[in-house]
């Protein structure tokens, strides 16, 4: 009933276990494929800045196969080269030669409005410029010595150049696949965290069924398959279960055998109290022994409610669906052979398979109560019937009516009734205790009793119990 | 009447045994399950006291263990239990009748009367047989209507016969059924007790309730022989 509660109020609740995993995971998964996903750039970015440098290199020596330099120290190459690119203006791929004297540059070059920067550089060294914002493009520049037939020794400058639109072109295509894939991997792997999430709780959610059958009474415990890492939760839950029955019956056991231990002595007392009586043992003790009586018909009428009241408190939480029309036959049967004597007919009468969600024995002990006052105090005829109340979502709620035909109980007597013993100065009235333990009970599982006028011309107690 | 008591409360097992004895019963007192089953089965019982905690063998034990041999014989619980659970348990095993304890030996010794009474087939405290009115809860005989005196004993014959009419009742039944086990009365007492009786009964010899049967024992007929 208190998981219930929790369960309306959610008040408690922690976030969903999935929810939690997969922004956990998600996040990791974000994370890690950005991560991924530079780290891919930056190799194919250095890859593609590797292979353009190779391909200037190239260019450079290309060109420095076919250059000749004339006699006044001017470089100049042949108009046919072996890379097209080269003579075709606007291809993006220049180079050129230079020296002190003069300079050529590749026809790819006519028209450019921003050319390469051109310097002339030592002997034997080489430079390697990224494009900058006044130079928009990757050179390349190799410091030769050039000797002329004369046996001078010039500077030759040979140098080639990339228009970086080509490398970013090249970038981005890259980039494009490279994230498509990205997402498309980081959906597969989501959609497999979930898939793995939900095979992994499957078994959380099989125990919380199990349990909720526990619960319902179809099983005593969980029995399920569960994988390992469970294992201890189920186990240490059949265990509690178990121990919750067995504390319950231990309890009623020490209740029971704590009743003998202290109504046993009293039944002595009072045997001898009676047996003095009838031997009229003085006069004195007639007086005496009303007192003794009276103390006695207290005592047991403490040590009734007190065992009453603590029998109560084993009752489990967890009990199963009881069917209530069989009880009830068997207390009619049992109350006709107890009331033999006055031949008491009980017609009992209802749906087979109403049940209860009540301890078997609280069930027997407020219905055999007010069968017993039914035929104790009617004339003879007492009826039992066994309805359904109402509706509820997982079953329905009972109304128990015991009626018979005796003089029925004045409304002021019957509240009097409902309440006796509550109070521990009220005194007993040679009367059970039958009703206020039939209430108690019925109170404690939620249940209501009413007193009305029964058509057979006695009382009319109407019990309900709500739905579930 | 014969009653058979198993009690293993030592005390509340005399003093059942002392207001029993008063009341006119023969009375057999048992403290142990086992020994009681025995009792139970063996001797010849009219009604059986039973307690449910007992050592040895349970109460609810004996009971099913006696009803399973088809002894018939009206059977009084006797518990510290009072859950209605206990007490069906108990009557469907075959009890006749529950007392919670502590009781009022009153209430047990009325519960014990009633019962021998319905295990005759009467459904009221009050029989008669011809003249003769008997009150078996108050012990009250009359005869034509007035007031007939009558020992103990011959109580406790004219009360066996009323309870079996139409029976033929040896000398060793009604032996057993009235004396304790460690009585052992002479045979003669029997007789005498019977004569005596019969003089009371039917002092003009008008209606003959006793008819002895050589070799066999009595019979009271209900409406004379």
């Amino acid at each position: 009933m208190a998981a219930d509660a929790n369960r309306a109020d959610g008040v408690t609740r922690a976030p969903s276990l999935i929810l939690q995993l997969m922004l956990g995971a998600c996040l990791a998964l974000v994370l890690s494929l950005s991560l991924i996903a530079l780290a891919v750039d930056r190799g194919f970015r250095g890859a593609a800045e590797e292979a353009l440098q190779e391909r200037l290199e190239s260019v450079v020596f290309l060109l420095l196969s076919t250059l000749e330099v004339d006699a006044l120290g001017r470089p100049d190459v042949a108009d046919s080269l072996a890379e097209p690119r080269l003579s075709q203006p606007g291809s993006g791929l220049a180079a050129g030669a230079l020296t002190r004297s003069g300079a050529w540059q590749s026809s790819s070059l006519m028209g450019e409005t921003d050319p390469p920067p051109r310097d002339l550089l030592a002997r034997n060294s080489e430079r390697i410029l990224a494009p900058t914002d006044d130079h928009p493009w990757y050179r390349y520049a190799v410091g030769f010595g050039w000797e002329q037939p004369d046996g001078q020794i010039i500077d030759l400058t040979i140098w080639a150049a990339e228009d970086p639109a080509r490398l970013r072109r090249t970038l981005a295509g890259f980039r494009g696949d490279l994230y498509r894939w990205m997402l498309l991997s980081a959906g597969l792997l989501i959609l497999a965290q979930l898939i793995i999430l939900l095979l992994v709780l499957r078994p959380l959610r099989r125990v919380a069924d199990e349990v909720s059958e526990v619960e319902s009474g179809q099983k005593t415990a969980l029995d399920g398959r569960y994988p390992r890492e469970l294992q201890p939760l189920t186990a240490n839950l059949n265990a509690l279960l178990a121990t919750e029955r067995s504390n319950a019956t231990h309890y009623r056991q020490a209740l029971a055998d704590l009743a003998h231990a202290l109504k046993t002595p009293l039944a002595v007392l009072r045997a001898r109290l009676e047996s003095a009586g009838r031997n009229g043992e003085g006069s004195d003790a007639t007086g005496a022994g009303a007192d003794l009586d009276e103390t006695l018909s207290d005592m047991e009428l403490i040590l009734r409610r007190q065992l009453e009241r603590a029998a109560r408190s084993t009752r489990r939480t967890l009990n199963t669906p009881i069917a209530v029309l069989p009880v009830v036959q068997r207390l009619a049967s049992s109350l006709s052979r107890l009331y033999a004597e006055k031949a008491v007919a009980f017609e009992v009468d209802g749906e087979e398979d109403l049940s209860l969600r009540i301890d078997e024995r609280d069930l027997m002990e407020l219905c055999g109560n007010l069968m017993e006052n039914a035929a104790k105090y009617g004339h003879g005829r007492v009826a039992v019937k066994v309805e359904a109340g109402l509706s509820g979502p997982r079953s329905p709620g009972i109304a128990l009516h015991i009626e018979d035909n005796g003089p029925g109980i004045a409304e002021a007597r019957f509240e009097a009734l409902l309440l006796r013993g509550v109070r521990g100065d009220q005194q007993g009235e040679g009367q059970g205790l039958g009703l206020a333990i039939a209430r108690q009970l019925i109170e404690a599982y939620g249940g209501t009793i009413h007193l009305g006028r029964s058509p057979l011309g006695g009382a009319a107690l109407k019990v309900t119990f709500p739905p579930r | 009447m014969r009653v058979l008591v198993i009690e293993d409360e030592k005390e509340l097992r005399e003093l059942l045994g002392r207001a029993l004895k008063k009341a006119g019963f023969a009375v057999d007192l048992i403290d142990d399950g086992e020994e009681g089953l025995f009792y139970a089965t063996e001797y010849p019982v009219d009604l059986a006291i039973i307690d449910l905690g007992l050592p040895g063998r349970s109460g609810m034990d004996i009971i099913r263990s006696l009803r399973q041999r088809e002894l018939a014989y009206p059977v009084l619980v006797l518990t510290a239990r009072s859950d209605w659970q206990d007490k069906v348990q108990a009557l469907e095993q075959g009890a006749d009748d529950y007392l919670t304890k502590p009781f009022r030996l009153e209430e047990l010794m009325a519960r014990v009367q009633a019962l021998l009474r319905r295990s005759a087939g009467h459904a009221t405290p009050e029989v008669r047989f011809g003249p003769l009115e008997i009150n078996l809860s108050s012990q009250v005989v009359r005869l034509d209507d007035h007031p007939l005196e009558l020992t103990t004993f011959e109580y406790k014959v004219l009360e066996y016969f009323v309870l079996h009419p139409n029976q033929v009742v040896s000398k060793l039944e009604l032996n057993d059924h009235l004396y304790d086990e460690d009585a052992d009365p002479d045979s003669n007492v029997i007789e005498v007790l019977v004569g005596r009786l019969r003089k009371k009964l039917d002092p003009d010899a008008r209606w003959k309730p006793i008819e002895t049967l050589r070799g066999r024992g009595y019979r009271f007929q209900a409406g004379g022989s």
